[in-house]
């Protein structure tokens, strides 16, 4: 019996979609059987994150509806084999049109022959949110170090709980390590202490991840991806292992270094 | 003028904290400044001691939220 995780935030546009899609690839490519559940109806997404958006044929609604079979409405991503399936969202629905118990046995069929089902879930804290929760054994929460983030994934982590789903985990994403040494964004040890929750993972900010996006192949792919780099630490971290968190540096520059020494002359 | 000015980083950190107590309280900040002020002065009847003397916070703890009233005392 597979494990379900359900990847949220509150806040939208914070990186959830792509971590879904990221953490889905970087499972498959270390041999695990995973199905990705994208719960956003309406507001389809995660078939582009991988590149899958012209194998669609039918969507978690047909599922739903009776339409197709469960098997029928999975899109097997070439690159994995039979180890990495999306189940796309329907996109010309309302996500009101699901009821918690349809979800519910989707994720327990897929539980039963995928290692791990991971739902995205839609930003926000209503019904879309509720259901794919509902539907996990665990949940994993984005951030990035804006307080505006901050204080919904501290919404989320008290709705979770009422919910009955303990213990959730934290990525943050999106952070510039030269602004966090310059005491101009909020430093990742005091988002933890806020939240009182475990971090998971640190995801630099990488414009590599908008090339991905648009040629549909997640970061987490490319060996030259800083994004991608932590983001396999995040996979290996699910996967139980213990490797310490980090934080990507970038590497001084000549000019960084020279004028470096000279500051430290200074003092 | 730049050794005085707050780095942006800190101010998040106190605004962020602030919000998450009223929030996690569901009391307004107002309602929150007041706890925290009638807090010292119970204290005061007792002790000399500031109001900035009193850091009050609140944390989850696994599944309960607790109230924290740290008051520093001076060494006497």
């Amino acid at each position: 019996m597979g494990k379900s995780i359900v990847i949220t935030s509150g806040k939208g546009g914070v990186g959830k979609t792509t971590i879904v899609g990221n953490i889905g690839a970087g499972l498959a490519s270390l041999g695990k059987t995973v199905a990705l559940i994208d719960v956003d109806i309406g507001l389809r997404n995660l078939d582009l994150v991988l590149g899958l958006e012209n194998r669609i044929v039918y969507n978690l609604m047909d599922v739903i509806d009776k339409t197709c079979k469960l098997s029928q409405a999975l899109v097997k991503d070439k690159r994995f084999k039979e180890n990495l399936v999306l189940l796309p969202a329907a996109q010309t629905r309302l996500k009101e049109e699901v009821k918690i118990e349809d979800l519910k046995w989707v994720v327990n069929d897929l539980k039963k022959k995928y290692d791990y089902v991971i739902l995205d879930s839609p930003a926000g804290i209503e019904h879309g949110f509720r259901m794919s929760t509902l539907s996990s054994d665990e949940a994993i929460i984005v951030t990035t170090p804006e307080i505006t983030a901050i204080r919904d994934a501290d919404r989320v982590i008290g709705l979770l709980e009422s919910m009955e789903i303990f213990d959730p985990q934290l990525i943050i994403n999106r952070v510039k390590y030269d602004m966090v040494k310059k005491g101009e964004m909020i430093h990742w040890k005091d988002i933890e202490e806020i939240l009182s929750i475990k971090v998971i993972g640190i995801i630099p900010e990488d414009p590599y991840i908008t090339i991905s996006t648009n040629i549909g192949e997640p970061a987490i792919l490319n060996d030259s991806s800083i994004g991608g780099r932590e983001l396999r630490n995040v996979v290996k971290r699910i996967l139980g292992e213990d490797i310490p968190l980090t934080i990507y540096q970038e590497k001084e520059s000549f000019i960084d270094k020279i004028s470096n020494f000279f500051k430290r002359e200074k003092k | 003028m730049r050794l005085f000015k707050r780095k942006s980083a800190k101010v998040a950190k106190d605004r962020i904290s602030f919000v998450l107590d009223s929030d996690r309280l569901t009391l307004s900040p107002k309602q929150l400044d007041d706890l925290k002020k009638d807090f010292s002065k119970m204290v005061l009847k007792y002790i000399k001691i500031s109001e900035d003397d009193l850091n009050v916070s609140i944390k989850r703890e696994g599944k309960k939220t607790v109230i924290i009233a740290e008051f520093f005392l001076k060494q006497i």
